[in-house]
């Protein structure tokens, strides 16, 4: 008899959409890479009160408790750890118990997704990325990024590498950083740990497009 | 003695609690390698998911400081992805790919060391226990772990998005997909060859496709492509039960390629008596079958039937060289036709070989009724694009050797110059005399004797082209080179035979039988005074591998230039290590260089069709064949009005 225990991993990221807003992408994966499920936001966009009120915070709270925790709750598979190449989607680590682990793609990987862009759309693309890992935070430590927004406890997290990626993963009482790092090391000959994003965003495009 | 474990980490794949894992004991105070075997037998019949899984093994030994070891098994196809083991490891870890195997027996493994020769060291028999889930690879050192991480590439070739996939939720559901470089690169997935960037653009396009052509150039690794997109839509659940037609000659190479690039699929030749074909038609558990065109239409009863009255349907049918349904109104193509299915491959490098109609008939396989005949060139053009994929191999083979083409146009014999004078003006005297009774029979039958004069004075057996050829294959058999003679006809290779004797020529042509095929071309390629393969184009133009010859001679000339391609690609093509020299002997003022230029002037009409499918830069020698009324002008006879259409 086989007893399976299969693990899922999740990868979040936020495109910003210049005429409606941000848009949130979520994809899970089975330990293979293969897609489990994918939801997506509708534009999300800051009111005037809320600009107020948030202030400094605010992009904290329009990424993380706004667009992933609403993502990763709406999720009906829980992967043991979620990703994200956006440091301000660390906020939503209050709202959901799985580690959220913050992985800062190579500079490379992030100019390839801008070019990739370019030669899949027949049109401008309405959606711009340029927001996701520039060249300035390429120079930075991972914890100099994690400073520079506002509204995240960033000592939770600390600097860890898994093949050409850097990365911060959070302590958190039911998970430490080494056991979520141990869990990626599991399935990183299968995943490329930045590439799920490229998925993420030619489908938010997809549904874009659609829209 | 077990060696605990500091951390510990759920694994995330399947255990087989019972049976598929083992452990060494007591041998971590020991300073030397070990090896071990008698795991016992994994019976994985047995279980819910037969594709695959990946098994990991806990194996505690001592091991040299700062070493890195691979593990492997005794079988080469059963391959443990690296693993490493560092300074105070008492315990490695492998992970074991399964692929779909009913049963697997192992009986021992080996360290091998960087550098050094594969060497089994020790043997231990062990006692096979399970492994806890819950047991870890987080002993492993970091830079093991980190590895494969790094080795990553760094580009990707995504899963082509068909234009038919209408709903959002479809063409999300290819664009969520991994890129196809993660496919191929999962440990449970060995490949016998890396595949060439163009390659991965075939499985990407054929991996989403229902309705495709792949038309590349041959020698480009059509089979491949193939083989590999669905050994990948197998794995993901989404082929189970896939159909085959291939001509009759090439199944036998189908199934070798089949167990080259997807060992773990079973396949399945439906072939011997009618009773056992027709059981073969309605197996449903056999993933892949082979049929041969020539059954097809025999075997009609067995498959044309509906679903629901239990005739067999299949997730993906497979038409290797398609163009065998060219003419739509042929009993193959019916029969090919009716089978049940829910997508539709056809594989081909001459997708259009006289005609644009040519084309009509494949689509009536893969989408009835989108193509007319009498379709423009240009219209056809535009609506096959999204659904031909082509390659040449000048744009995309850039380091295969050259082939060089040398056209050696000779002139006739004195002795056959007479003779064929003379059957020329006879013949066509005849065939005006025949005014309306003519048929395209008849001019057929007059350039098939002018040819053959051409190859054999008939009175004398003299031959321009044999002093040419004998000079040529001496050079080729001094040299230690083997090369390929194409003729259209047996009775002339059985001449050249005899004349080729010193070389130790094989044949292989429609009189060999098909069971001794094979051993022919394991001598030709084995036998080092076996200089020479005579062939005709009907049994060796297709399909066969046989880049280890660094010449063709193509004797006589075939009424299609795909099909000489065809042929002059049985040698170079992919695994070729020699530029390939071709001669083409042409005899001068003959019926043969009126062909010649006839299929010249044609090459531009199948540019203009082709120009819209996708990849596709350049014809590389493609061209059609001869309509009846280019055979009835090599005379300058006109189609009698009753033979027109």
């Amino acid at each position: 008899m086989v007893s399976e225990t299969t693990l899922y991993f999740g990868f979040l990221t936020v495109a910003e959409n210049s005429r409606c807003g941000l848009i949130g992408g979520y994809l899970v994966l089975n330990h293979a890479g293969r897609p489990v499920e994918f939801h997506c936001t509708s534009p999300v966009r800051a009111n005037r009160a809320q600009e107020i009120l948030y202030g400094a915070t605010l992009e904290a709270f329009l990424y993380g408790e706004q667009i992933a925790q609403t993502l990763v709750n709406r999720a009906k598979t829980k992967p043991v750890v979620v990703l994200s190449d956006m440091p301000q989607v660390l906020a939503a680590q209050e709202f959901i118990e799985m580690p959220l682990v913050f992985i800062e793609p190579s500079s490379q990987d992030s100019s390839d997704l801008k070019n990739k862009f370019k030669i899949v759309s027949e049109t401008p693309l309405p959606i711009d990325f340029s927001k996701k890992n520039d060249g300035e935070n390429q120079k930075k430590s991972i914890s100099e990024i994690l400073a520079s927004v506002s509204g995240i406890n960033t000592s939770r997290w600390s600097e860890q590498k898994i093949g050409r990626y850097r990365l911060a993963a959070p302590e958190l009482s039911a998970h430490s950083a080494a056991e979520t790092v141990a869990a990626l090391e599991t399935v990183s000959h299968a995943i490329d740990l930045a590439e799920p994003f490229e998925r993420i965003c030619l489908a938010v495009e997809e549904a874009q497009r659609a829209a | 003695m077990q060696t605990s474990l500091s951390k510990k980490f759920t694994l995330p794949f399947a255990i087989d609690e019972n049976n598929a894992i083992a452990s060494i004991s007591d041998s971590s105070n020991d300073t030397t390698l070990k090896t071990f075997e008698a795991f016992g037998t994994f019976d994985f019949a047995q279980k819910p998911t037969p594709l695959y899984s990946i098994y990991r093994f806990q194996i505690p030994v001592a091991v040299a400081e700062n070493s890195w070891y691979r593990l492997i098994s005794q079988k080469n196809d059963f391959r443990t992805q690296s693993i490493s083991v560092g300074t105070q490891a008492k315990i490695c870890v492998a992970s074991m790919p399964i692929t779909g195997r009913a049963k697997i027996d192992v009986r021992s493994f080996y360290f091998l060391q960087p550098e050094t020769p594969l060497q089994k060291i020790n043997q231990e028999k062990v006692k096979t226990t399970p492994l806890s889930p819950q047991e870890t690879i987080s002993d492993l050192p970091q830079e093991s772990r980190q590895e494969d991480a790094a080795n990553l590439p760094t580009k990707y070739t995504r899963i082509s998005v068909p234009r038919d996939a209408i709903k959002l939720e479809d063409r999300l559901n290819y664009l969520l997909q991994p890129p196809l470089e993660s496919l191929l690169g999962q440990p449970t997935l060995e490949m016998p060859f890396e595949p060439f960037p163009y390659q991965r653009s075939g499985v990407s396009f054929l991996y989403a496709a229902h309705r495709a052509i792949l038309a590349d150039e041959m020698g480009l690794g059509k089979t491949m492509q193939a083989i590999t997109t669905i050994r990948l839509l197998i794995r993901s659940g989404e082929l189970r039960n896939i159909l085959l037609v291939c001509p009759k000659p090439l199944v036998s190479n189908w199934r070798r390629e089949f167990n080259l690039w997807a060992p773990e699929i079973n396949v399945q030749v439906i072939e011997g008596a009618p009773a056992r074909r027709k059981w073969l038609w309605q197996l449903d558990n056999v993933p892949v079958r082979i049929a041969n065109y020539e059954l097809m239409n025999r075997d009609l009863e067995y498959f044309d039937r509906p679903r629901s009255q239990g005739g067999p349907h299949f997730d993906l049918v497979v038409l290797d060289e398609s163009q065998r349904i060219k003419n739509q109104n042929s009993a193959t193509s019916r029969a090919v036709r009716a089978l049940s299915r829910s997508r539709s491959w056809a594989l081909t490098g001459t997708p259009v070989e006289n005609s644009p109609n040519d084309l009509v008939g494949i689509f009536e396989f893969l989408s009835p009724g989108y193509l007319s005949t009498g379709m423009k060139p240009s219209a056809m053009s535009e609506m096959v694009g999204d659904y031909i994929l082509r390659r040449t191999k000048d744009k995309v083979l850039t380091d295969l050797p050259p082939k060089i083409i040398r056209d050696a146009n000779l002139e006739l014999t004195p002795s056959q110059k007479i003779t064929y004078a003379q059957a020329e003006e006879d013949g066509t005297i005849r065939l005006n005399d025949m005014s309306d009774s003519l048929t395209i029979q008849n001019v057929f039958e007059l350039v098939l004797r002018l040819k053959q004069i051409c190859n054999f004075d008939p009175r004398t057996g003299e031959s321009a082209k044999l002093e040419r050829l004998l000079a040529d294959v001496e050079e080729v058999a001094a040299s230690g080179r083997k090369a390929i003679i194409f003729s259209q006809w047996v009775e002339t290779l059985t001449k050249l035979r005899d004349y080729l004797a010193d070389y130790h020529p094989v044949e292989y042509h429609g009189k060999v039988p098909s069971k001794q095929r094979d051993a022919v071309i394991r001598k030709f390629r084995d036998a080092k005074d076996c200089h020479v393969i005579l062939m005709s184009y009907g049994a060796g133009s297709v399909g066969l591998n046989l880049q280890f010859a660094s010449y063709v001679f193509l004797f006589d000339r075939w009424w299609n230039p795909a099909v000489e391609d065809q042929a002059i690609n049985r040698a170079h093509r992919i695994g070729a290590a020699e530029p390939v020299t071709v001669t083409r002997f042409l005899i001068a003022d003959t019926i043969e260089e009126r062909i010649d230029n006839i299929l010249q002037s044609k090459r531009e009409l199948f540019e203009e069709i082709m120009s819209g499918a996708q990849g596709f830069t350049s014809t590389s020698g493609m061209s059609h064949g001869m309509r009846q009324e280019d055979i009835f002008g090599l005379f300058n006879l006109k189609v009698p009005r009753s033979r027109k259409n």
